[in-house]
């Protein structure tokens, strides 16, 4: 009997309460810190823009430069070439290295061993300069008579020699990832798939590779963005990418931080761009991964 | 292809002999050759140690210098015989005993730091070095942003492979060809160009030039076929042409654009530039200037008078 007024009660406060606005938790600290740390940012944007030694002036006039543009198509096509290169040596070699026969996963461990166990900039000189050393390629029996044969120089143009450099020695990187997405699937997901009389190959496409590629992307993504920049190497053989025209300009005016500027905007500029698109590849394949909140 | 690639270090025109396995690049021209620059490099060490300061030269030099005692000079030791390093891999040539001795005149002692030759003017503006002896030619554009000294006068010229199998001679021989130059010297700045329209007016085609960032990767360019000719100091293509007989030969009958060398410091660098000035002017009249070239064979590019940024014809 004494307990209804006490639940009344009770309910009421809670009416009250619920009818109550929500009130924010102060926190001062975050305020200071949020002020300190816009002030700085000002600050830096202030001192960037007005210290002469940028030649902001400068990097606008050579942001569209015609050369700073080729340059820029350069770089995006050997990213692009050298990616691919790298991917499809990377899935070879990743099977390799998971295959029965001893040959090919000795043959495959050498391969990762050596390209990546030698500086990127040598096996580019190397690529460049491969005429020192063989100054023909050609077709025929090893110590006995060549049936074809051309100059190495023509079989390699520096553009070509470059995406060799590149793309040879990401696929060593490469291989090694996709080898960790593959063995990232657990075993009993091939044996039930056996089991239920997939092959080999339909076991691969259909229940490892989807599984494998949400290990394997974000690392791509990571070897994509980085690669990138790496293309900047093939300075060393006198490749036109977007950093060697732009060292070519500062070479003849001297105004070296503006320029370097320049390529670095397009660079990350770039490297943005690739992000939003990792972002959405890793999406559509983490399909599954999370629970996500439908609309009712 | 199913069939094997070989590749095959056969007989043909181009291929070279093994004897030009210089494909350790800068070890080749690094190496410190003792037939080369053994003796000559330790003379002209003996010659740079061996001077005395002059109080002349002292009275010039900026009170920072002076309370400091010594010089931060910087180079690109990719530029055998001017700089390059030896065994040890010290910095030694031509500048870093010029360099001492210009020193040992100013009562100071130097340290010589390394960088890409493409990084050094804007290095020197931004005070991060207070001097460099880096093979430079002056030129206007380069006196607008840096003082410059000069101390020695050198050229271009020519090098190709060993027994010059195009038969080059004069510099119209080059039309059509691709030559190789150092990225940023004046070479790639100046001759390359001055080729292009010589080529032209004379209804021939243009040169292609391939332009790397180290001399080294230039001269792999040239053995490697990828050019048929590089364009550097005569300085340079003689030294190389001496290490390597049986890879480059160098062109003598070609001599472009006689130019002078000289020491960059900042554009307000509180006099250093007349006390670089007065000191190698102070070599000269002494002798050991002279002594010091010889000892590097390079006696054809001796300057009997140093200037403060002097005038460049261009």
């Amino acid at each position: 009997m004494s307990e209804l007024p006490m639940t009344a009660e009770a309910r009421h406060d809670f009416a009250d309460l619920a009818s109550r606005p929500v009130l924010k938790r102060k926190r001062p600290g975050q305020l200071i810190a949020m002020v300190v740390v816009g002030l700085f940012a000002l600050m830096g944007a202030y001192v960037i823009a007005t210290n002469p030694g940028f030649g902001w002036p400068t990097v606008a006039k050579y942001l569209f430069d015609v050369r700073i543009l080729n340059g820029l198509l350069t770089t995006i096509e050997l990213t692009a070439i050298a990616m691919v290169l790298g991917l499809v040596i990377g899935l070879v070699i990743a099977v390799m290295r998971m295959s029965d026969n001893a040959l090919l996963r000795g043959v495959a461990g050498a391969y990762i061993w050596f390209f990546r166990g030698t500086p990127l900039m040598v096996q580019m000189l190397f690529w460049g300069f491969a005429a020192v050393l063989f100054p023909t390629i050609g077709i025929g029996i090893p110590g006995g008579p060549m049936l074809v044969e051309w100059n190495t120089n023509d079989v390699l143009p520096l553009f070509v020699a470059g995406i060799l450099g590149l793309g040879l020695n990401e696929g060593a990187y490469m291989a090694e990832i996709v080898r960790a997405g593959l063995m990232g699937v657990p075993a009993g997901q091939s044996e039930a798939s056996h089991a239920m009389g997939f092959s080999r190959m339909e076991t691969l496409r259909h229940v490892v590779i989807p599984q494998a590629m949400k290990i394997i992307l974000p690392p791509v993504g990571n070897e994509t963005i980085s690669m990138l920049k790496t293309t900047s190497l093939v300075i060393v053989i006198g490749v036109g990418d977007l950093l060697y025209n732009a060292q070519q300009i500062y070479a003849r005016n001297l105004q070296q931080i503006p320029l370097l500027i320049v390529a670095s905007l397009w660079y990350i500029l770039l490297t943005t761009i690739l992000s939003l698109v990792q972002a959405r590849i890793e999406k559509r394949y983490s399909r599954g991964n999370t629970i996500q909140a439908r609309k009712a | 292809m199913k069939s094997p690639l070989v590749a095959a270090a056969a007989i043909s025109f181009l291929a070279l002999t093994t004897a030009c396995s210089n494909t350790e690049g800068v070890a080749a021209t690094a190496s410190g050759n003792p037939s080369a620059s053994g003796q000559s490099s330790q003379s002209g060490q003996e010659l740079a140690q061996a001077v005395q300061a002059d109080f002349k030269v002292q009275a010039l030099l900026p009170a920072a210098i002076k309370s400091k005692g010594s010089l931060t000079l910087v180079t690109d030791p990719t530029y055998a015989p001017i700089d390059f390093t030896d065994d040890q891999g010290k910095i030694v040539g031509l500048e870093p005993d010029m360099a001492l001795a210009v020193a040992k005149k100013m009562g100071v002692t130097i340290n010589i730091e390394k960088a890409d030759f493409n990084g050094i003017l804007a290095g020197i503006e931004a005070r991060r070095y207070d001097a460099s002896w880096a093979a430079f030619s002056i030129t206007d554009e380069r006196k607008d942003k840096v003082n410059m000294v000069s101390y020695m006068r050198g050229g271009t010229s020519v090098m190709v492979k060993k027994g010059n199998p195009l038969g080059i001679k004069s510099e119209l021989d080059l039309c059509g060809k691709t030559v190789a130059a150092q990225t940023g010297t004046t070479q790639a700045l100046s001759v390359l160009p001055s080729f292009d329209k010589k080529c032209s007016d004379a209804g021939k085609d243009k040169p292609a030039s391939l332009l790397l960032p180290q001399q080294d990767n230039v001269n792999q360019a040239v053995a490697s076929g990828r050019a048929q000719a590089l364009v550097a100091d005569n300085a340079l293509t003689g030294y190389y042409a001496q290490l390597q007989p049986d890879a480059f030969t160098s062109v003598d009958s070609i001599l472009v654009e006689p130019s002078l060398s000289g020491v960059v410091s900042p554009k307000d660098d509180g006099g250093l530039s007349k006390a670089f000035q007065a000191a190698v002017q102070s070599l000269m009249d002494d002798g050991t200037y002279a002594k010091i070239m010889e000892a590097w064979n390079l006696k054809s590019g001796v300057i009997t008078k140093s200037e403060v940024n002097p005038t460049v014809g261009s």
